[in-house]
């Protein structure tokens, strides 16, 4: 059966499927709801459309309290292994020591693989906190996923980022920043530099395809995204199931694309059931 | 399972967006999409309600049913741009679109009882369900009133529902006659905490073709953990009942 029948009949999708962008916890802050928070009702939903694993940065993130965040994440990752992974979340105001402390902590535990950025909420990409941890991640191979929505952080400082770390894995969230106009901006820095890619999440306002996108960003560089529990997963996992893209765009986008970005990491990796 | 879609558009677009310039482009998008039916305006309306209008009811006659007719309407009646209200009442009739859309910030008019009394009073008369875009909606404080002044006129807001569960949910709770489609209800599980909660009854299931892909919307139904009951009323027979009310016949 294909993926787009699969999902048509509402069935948990069978190929590998790896949301790469995630936020545990409540945040019911500037008019977000979520009908459901704990972990297990994640698991439910994930079991529900065949979402094999998570990488997430709890919401306690946006805040901005590093420890409490990252040992957040690590108890998730405990409580539901191999099923929640998690990035290192930086939050750089707490000031480089303790950016290097969460580094050396959270690089050794094998369920972190890799690291999220917040700027806009959080200020500047362009600060030193960020390029410790920029450099850091080019150095262990692990991937960055940073927050972007429409112009902030600017896509200069994004190229700032990634012209002077050639082996750096930038995952730029929001299908670039939200909209069909950042989209193509971002993908033009996309075409410059192999080392940048696209997730996918929070498309709502976004009037291009999941096709569209791949053939902006290529096949081999978008990844799916859904920014669950801020948005239901369901909304941008269905921008890819149900697209008209073959099974094995749609297996890259799902799942094999992120596999092959932490592949060379010195951090924690991805076990999943399926073989892929 | 049949899939209606409340929003979709057809005719040119002045920027570089998605369009369909002839009804066969629109049939492949449903096609490709498994949506059986829409109910559709034409572009040119926007411009033009007259020419608009005759242009989406002959696509409609020549769609094999599968396109439904949703007219475009100005607020004054009598005037240059309106036919007076019995006129209207005798066209709507005759003509048979299945709703009409109103966009008072676009067309700088707004939907009450002092600027728009005559139409709201035909279309009311006529049960005619109004259609307003998500940029074009009476504001959350005003849809209340608006709701209960015209209580034979079932209100559909399209494309609203993100970071809103806190206004949405009130208006499904209170208003009969306001109705939303889930095409960005994206705030997580409220589609299924509104079903549960407060029942299926006021969904409906719209995309925004071709300016939206539908592939999201149609997902955040046919994977929402509800009964196949409620996922029937959102996907199509909500919809029916609407049509069914219209006192066209």
């Amino acid at each position: 059966m294909q993926i787009v029948d699969e999902a048509f009949n509402g069935m948990p999708i069978t190929a590998p499927v790896i949301d790469a962008h995630t936020h545990i916890l409540e945040y019911y802050h500037s008019g977000w709801y979520q009908s459901f928070t704990t972990n297990k009702d994640i698991i439910a939903v994930m079991d529900h459309i065949g979402i094999d694993c998570i990488v997430t940065a709890p919401h306690s993130l946006i805040l901005g309290d590093m420890e409490y965040t990252n040992k957040i994440a690590a108890e998730a990752t405990e409580e539901y292994p191999g099923r929640i992974f998690a990035y290192i979340s930086i939050i750089p105001h707490e000031g480089i020591e303790a950016v290097k402390a969460a580094l050396y902590k959270y690089s050794k535990n094998e369920r972190f693989i890799g690291l999220k950025f917040l700027p806009g909420y959080h200020g500047f990409l362009a600060g030193i906190e960020y390029d410790y941890a920029l450099d850091f991640a080019a150095e262990i191979g692990c991937p960055v996923l940073c927050h972007i929505w429409e112009n902030s952080p600017s896509l200069l400082d994004v190229e700032r980022a990634a012209k002077s770390r050639p082996d750096l894995k930038l995952m730029m969230a929001h299908q670039g920043g939200g909209n069909a106009d950042c989209s193509d901006a971002y993908a033009k820095l996309m075409s410059i530099y192999p080392n940048l890619y696209m997730e996918i999440c929070g498309s709502l306002f976004n009037q291009y395809s999941m096709e569209q996108l791949v053939e902006l960003a290529s096949e081999d560089r978008v990844i799916y995204g859904s920014d669950l529990i801020n948005l239901d997963p369901r909304y941008d996992f269905g921008r890819v199931v149900f697209s008209t893209l073959d099974d094995r765009i749609k297996k890259k986008i799902l799942a094999e694309n992120f596999l092959h970005l932490i592949s060379g990491s010195k951090m924690g990796h991805i076990c999943l059931k399926h073989e892929v | 399972m049949r899939i209606i879609d409340i929003n979709c558009m057809i005719g040119a677009w002045p920027s570089r967006q998605s369009h369909y310039k002839e009804i066969d482009d629109l049939f492949l998008d449903m096609d490709r999409y498994r949506l059986s039916d829409c109910i559709a305006f034409h572009s040119m309306a926007l411009w033009s309600p007259e020419r608009g209008n005759l242009l989406i009811k002959q696509m409609s006659e020549n769609s094999s049913g599968r396109i439904k007719p949703c007219y475009i309407l100005e607020p004054n009646l009598g005037s240059s741009e309106m036919p007076c209200a019995d006129e209207l009442y005798i066209q709507l009739k005759e003509e048979k679109p299945v709703a009409v859309r109103l966009y008072p910030n676009l067309k700088q008019f707004r939907v009450d009882d002092f600027y728009c009394g005559e139409l709201l009073d035909v279309l009311s008369e006529l049960e005619m369900p109004v259609i307003f875009e998500a940029d074009q909606t009476p504001g959350f404080d005003y849809l209340p009133v608006l709701a209960k002044a015209y209580p034979r006129i079932k209100i559909i807001i399209l494309r609203h529902g993100f970071r809103e569960s806190r206004y949405i949910i009130p208006m499904l709770k209170k208003i009969n006659n306001v109705y939303f489609d889930t095409s960005i209800m994206v705030d997580t599980g409220i589609i299924e905490e509104i079903v549960n909660e407060y029942g299926s009854e006021k969904l409906l299931f719209g995309s925004g073709l071709p300016s939206f892909p539908p592939t999201g919307a149609i997902s955040l139904i046919l994977y929402a953990r509800i009964k196949n009951e409620d996922m029937g009323n959102i996907l199509f027979k909500n919809w029916l009942r609407i049509e069914d009310g219209i006192q066209c016949k």
